[in-house]
């Protein structure tokens, strides 16, 4: 299934067996759904919850973000309950990561889900107002507006606001930020404490909205079948890299230490030498860890990349620094001077003729940059890198000897 | 109740006095941008944590 977002974006049915299915957030990926009548037909009507079944449905389904913090979704809302005033909930379509489709796979496929999501959301936290934060995709917004032109709910007021692109455009207080100032860029204030006209803000990512419309109708029993304890409920991962069809959108059911996820994207199309899990500002793992890392839920936005057999992770990661360093809203000194600084040494410290010094002067930086900036994009950039050194040692001492394994399609990621 | 000392990251523009007005609370990195030494303010740097704060042209530092 074509999703018109540059790369295919496909759903993926993980599991066949129809009982799993009536409990999944896809019911097994089946075809668009932008027809109001052919949602209520896989889905059923959204049960009537009064704000506080909401709250006690989502904090005992144990449901955690997906946008990629991961934080607990009850916490989040019990937070603007204890402010005592009316919220702003703002759905996070603004998926900003480059791999990563499974957002902009949802709002096309899903459109229905999310809004009922939103409004139970809204409920909660007694918001009268909806922000749909997205991308400048012309189908998604097509999507999202099809959809809302045919679910109305009244007394709850929805708008779509196209976020300029960037990579910490999607970032919480960014999206509140942008939708006060037009300024789509890190604040230091909260959107919880001063949010969307001073209100308290809860910034849900979508997937997190679906589930919710998910467990309303399931319950949190249900929701709690799939997953594991540690991180309840199926999740959406987005499969890239070193497989047959990358932007593969599935969604996991239950991790499994075979990894027929990737069958999904018509497997790896080499034996994996590593995985990058949860976006470019995510972290290299080597293949044994990406069992764990389902199984704790630490999979942040959801994608999961093969670093095949043939590729060289630290030209790799390189590159993706460089991305990330290219990203940097220039608002902090640390991000703004620091990651071109270590950016610059990378070649010298990993390339194939390294200098310690170098390397020595690489690690002194990444010490001097992480923490320091007003977002966790510094951070998250030299946490990557440091996953890749940890990771690809063996590539790390090749290169000392002036090898490199890089021989088959490069690159694996692209920027 | 402790004294912490805040640094809005955004805020700050580099201009480096803090690290002269506090000298033991705060240093510069290679860029001149702060370095908090410790939030924790006790009576003792208490003293230089409001002269950085009330110096600091971009109002980046906050005591709480």
């Amino acid at each position: 299934m074509s999703t018109g977002v540059g790369q295919a974006a496909t759903f993926a049915g993980a599991d066949s067996s129809s009982e799993v299915s009536e409990l999944s957030l896809l019911r097994n990926g089946q075809a668009y759904l932008w027809d109001l009548q052919a949602h209520r037909e896989l889905y059923g009507l959204l049960p009537d919850l009064s704000a506080d079944e909401i709250v006690d449905r989502v904090r005992s389904a144990g449901l955690t973000g997906r946008g990629g913090a991961g934080f607990p979704a009850h916490l989040k809302i019990a937070a603007a309950r204890a402010r005592g005033r009316h919220a702003v909930v703002v759905a996070n379509g603004s998926e900003s990561e480059p791999a990563s489709l499974k957002d902009k796979a949802l709002m096309l496929h899903r459109p229905f889900l999310i809004i009922e999501g939103a409004w139970l959301a809204a409920k909660a936290v007694s918001a009268s107002k909806i922000y749909f934060y997205i991308h400048d995709y012309r189908h998604v917004h097509a999507s999202l507006q099809r959809a809302l032109s045919q679910l109305r709910q009244q007394d709850v007021s929805i708008e779509i606001a196209i976020a300029p692109n960037g990579y910490v455009s999607g970032e919480s207080s960014a999206a509140v930020n942008f939708l006060n100032n037009q300024i789509a860029l890190p604040t230091f204030s909260r959107p919880i404490d001063t949010g969307v006209n001073g209100a308290p803000t809860v910034v849900f990512n979508v997937e997190t909205l679906a589930q919710m419309a998910s467990i309303a109708r399931i319950g949190s029993a249900a929701f709690r079948s799939l997953g594991t304890p540690n991180s309840p409920g199926s999740r959406l991962l987005t499969l890239s890299g070193g497989v047959f069809s990358p932007g593969t959108v599935v969604e996991l059911l239950h991790p499994s230490p075979t990894m027929e996820v990737l069958e999904a994207a018509g497997g790896a199309t080499a034996e994996p030498l590593a995985y990058l899990i949860g976006g470019y500002g995510g972290r290299f793992v080597p293949p044994f860890e990406l069992l764990g890392a389902e199984e704790n839920g630490s999979l942040g936005c959801g994608l999961v990349g093969v670093v095949p057999e043939g590729a060289c992770g630290l030209n790799e990661a390189q590159r993706l620094f460089g991305f990330l360093a290219s990203q940097s809203a220039k608002q902090c000194g640390p991000c703004q001077f620091g990651l071109p600084a270590l950016q610059a040494k990378l070649p010298a410290a990993l390339g194939t003729r390294p200098s310690r010094r170098a390397e020595r002067s690489v690690i002194r930086l990444i010490r001097e940059i992480a923490g320091r900036g007003g977002c966790s994009h510094p951070d998250a950039a030299t946490a990557m890198l440091n996953s890749a050194i940890a990771t690809f040692s063996e590539e790390v001492h090749l290169h000392r000897n002036r090898k490199c394994s890089a021989k088959g399609p490069q690159p694996v990621f692209k920027v | 109740m402790h004294t912490r000392l805040a640094l809005d990251r955004i805020a700050c523009n580099g201009h480096g006095i803090c690290a002269l007005m506090a000298p033991s609370c705060i240093t510069l990195d290679r860029w001149g941008y702060p370095i908090i030494i410790s939030e924790e303010i006790d009576e003792n740097t208490l003293r230089e944590a409001k002269r950085a704060t009330k110096a600091c042209p971009a109002r980046a530092l906050t005591l709480s």
